[in-house]
């Protein structure tokens, strides 16, 4: 996915049974986090708060946040609708939805490489941040704080009407456990 | 600890086990006399601190080890040249390459050397292509070792051997991945241990990537999906690999494209969705084997084209005569890191099949 080109259309169960369409989002800011519990480099921002920091932030000014999860049955971050909203009330992650994309139709179609990897979509629906959360690609919890935190950024300049000055980066992180 | 210091006292006292791991000196003259007995001196004086505290190795669990070790001179026994990172990793676990690709990251090390003496930068083998669906990784399995050579300003050149240490940070993976750290210390060398670092120093030498030679052309043109990479006045070969130095710049799971001709031959590489700017340079290898890997930093020449996608304007797929694909990861994976210094874990080499994402 490139930014610019129109974010693809997609439909996806979230954890609460709920069918979940990227156009029910138009006219908002949606941002797409891939995640998988059991990689240090998500670990690194969920111990430390940050992205549970961010998800209230973002959702509290008018923002989508959908975490998705594209691990396949047996592999790691594989996990059950139940399973993921007593993890999400545990850590108190507060993201919009968490979408569960175990055939990882979503992470094809978005071509997700790594865990934790990030997308913004504009409210017209064009994608304009395709990249990392920041930019200290370690599995420290220690570098999270001094780091540029990319989506933040790109959503301060967007929801002010400017143009995303990085609108990409390299996505660090594990890579996406796709079904083999 | 014990069975170093009966070793030590018998090796040397039948004068065999002590010795430079080469001759220092070929002509028997005094000088070579005296510089093999101060040698072997100085090397059974080390193992009496081989009881001391030696490698603190990272836990079990991490399914890597990693030893600090360091290569002898040649010209001055008993004094170092460089120091290294020796990797061993459990079957089927991976470290990363300096661009570990699509994720991952590489090691990293903190050295702490006596006054007077630096590391330079670490001398990268070639890599291996790890993954094989839509994420694609650069790194090592099986075993590795990162060297830096030590520079001193000290009068002599060489380090002594006491004193070196290292921090180092690194995560390994296979299905999943588990970050690790460790405080290493150089241990003070048996006479085996000189021999075998030695050894593995001058493999990996062998080996490593080397500079292109300056009778290679090496141009690429950019269009809106691809960078294609042209060498004029190098071998004559079917098939060859591009391993990017900078991260974001081709899609590292695409397929590269081949072709040759008589003056040379073409890589067709997919750009990465993640480049939006242009770019002046792309660095890299282009790697035909085990030990044939050449670093090159081609001029890019950027053409606005129409592009109706990834491969229109070379065709990469058998349209064209003497134009192949290569998405061949088996045949990539025959340049592993096996082929260079040999593999520790014995089974799971070329054939092994599974491709680890990390």
């Amino acid at each position: 996915m490139r930014v610019g080109e129109t974010a693809p259309a997609f439909t996806a169960t979230d954890s609460n049974g709920k069918v979940d369409k990227l156009s029910d989002y138009h006219g908002k800011f949606v941002v797409l986090e891939w995640s998988n519990r059991g990689c240090p480099y998500t670990q690194k921002h969920y111990n430390s708060g940050n992205m549970q920091r961010l998800q209230r932030e973002w959702t509290s000014r008018g923002v989508v946040w959908l975490t998705v999860l594209s691990s396949a049955p047996g592999k790691q971050g594989y996990v059950t609708a139940s399973d993921e909203n007593a993890y999400l009330s545990q850590v108190k992650a507060a993201p919009t939805a968490v979408l569960l994309d175990p055939t990882g139709a979503l992470g094809h179609l978005y071509d997700a490489k790594t865990t934790p990897q990030m997308f913004i979509i504009s409210p017209q629906g064009a994608l304009i941040y395709n990249g990392a959360i920041d930019d200290r690609p370690t599995t420290d919890v220690a570098d999270v704080n001094g780091a540029k935190n990319y989506v933040s950024a790109a959503l301060e300049e967007a929801t002010a009407g400017k143009p995303v000055s990085q609108p990409t980066s390299r996505p660090y992180g594990c890579s996406v456990k796709y079904p083999d | 600890m014990g069975a170093s210091g009966t070793r030590c006292l018998s090796s040397c006292n039948h004068k065999t086990g002590c010795r430079s791991p080469r001759p220092v000196v070929s002509q028997s003259n005094v000088a070579s006399f005296l510089r093999r007995k101060t040698l072997f001196i100085a090397a059974c004086v080390m193992l009496i601190f081989a009881a001391l505290p030696g490698q603190q190795l990272p836990p079990e669990n991490s399914h890597a080890k990693v030893e600090l070790i360091a290569e002898p001179s040649t010209a001055l026994p008993g004094r170092l040249v460089a120091i290294g990172l020796l990797f061993r990793l459990d079957k089927g676990w991976h470290i990363y390459w300096q661009n570990p690709g699509d994720s991952g990251e590489p090691p990293k090390v903190q050295w702490q050397f006596p006054p007077g003496f630096a590391a330079g930068p670490i001398q990268w083998p070639q890599p291996m292509r790890l993954g094989g669906g839509t994420v694609v990784d650069y790194g090592y399995e099986s075993q590795v070792l990162l060297m830096a050579p030590i520079e001193g300003t000290l009068k002599g050149g060489a380090a002594p051997i006491s004193g070196f240490s290292a921090d180092v940070k690194y995560i390994v993976c296979r299905e999943m991945c588990i970050p690790a750290k460790a405080h290493l210390t150089l241990p003070h060398p048996t006479g085996d241990d000189w021999v075998r670092w030695h050894s593995l120093f001058e493999q990996t030498r062998r080996q490593l990537p080397k500079p292109a030679p300056p009778s290679w052309k090496v141009s690429a043109e950019s269009d809106n999906s691809q960078f294609i990479v042209s060498v004029q006045g190098g071998p004559q070969v079917q098939s060859a690999s591009f391993f990017p130095l900078e991260p974001g710049q081709i899609e590292n799971s695409s397929p590269q494209g081949f072709a040759s001709d008589r003056m040379g031959f073409r890589l067709i590489l997919k750009k990465s969705d993640q480049l939006t700017k242009p770019i002046s340079t792309l660095k890299g290898l282009i790697i035909f084997g085990p030990g044939k890997g050449f670093e090159v930093a081609a001029p890019v020449v950027s053409h606005k084209r129409e592009s109706t996608g990834a491969g229109s304007r070379v065709v990469p797929n058998g349209e064209r005569k003497n134009v192949k694909t290569v998405p061949d990861i088996k045949r990539i994976r025959a340049y592993s890191f096996d082929c260079i210094i040999g593999r520790v874990g014995g089974a799971g080499g070329r054939n092994s099949t599974g491709f680890h994402r990390n």
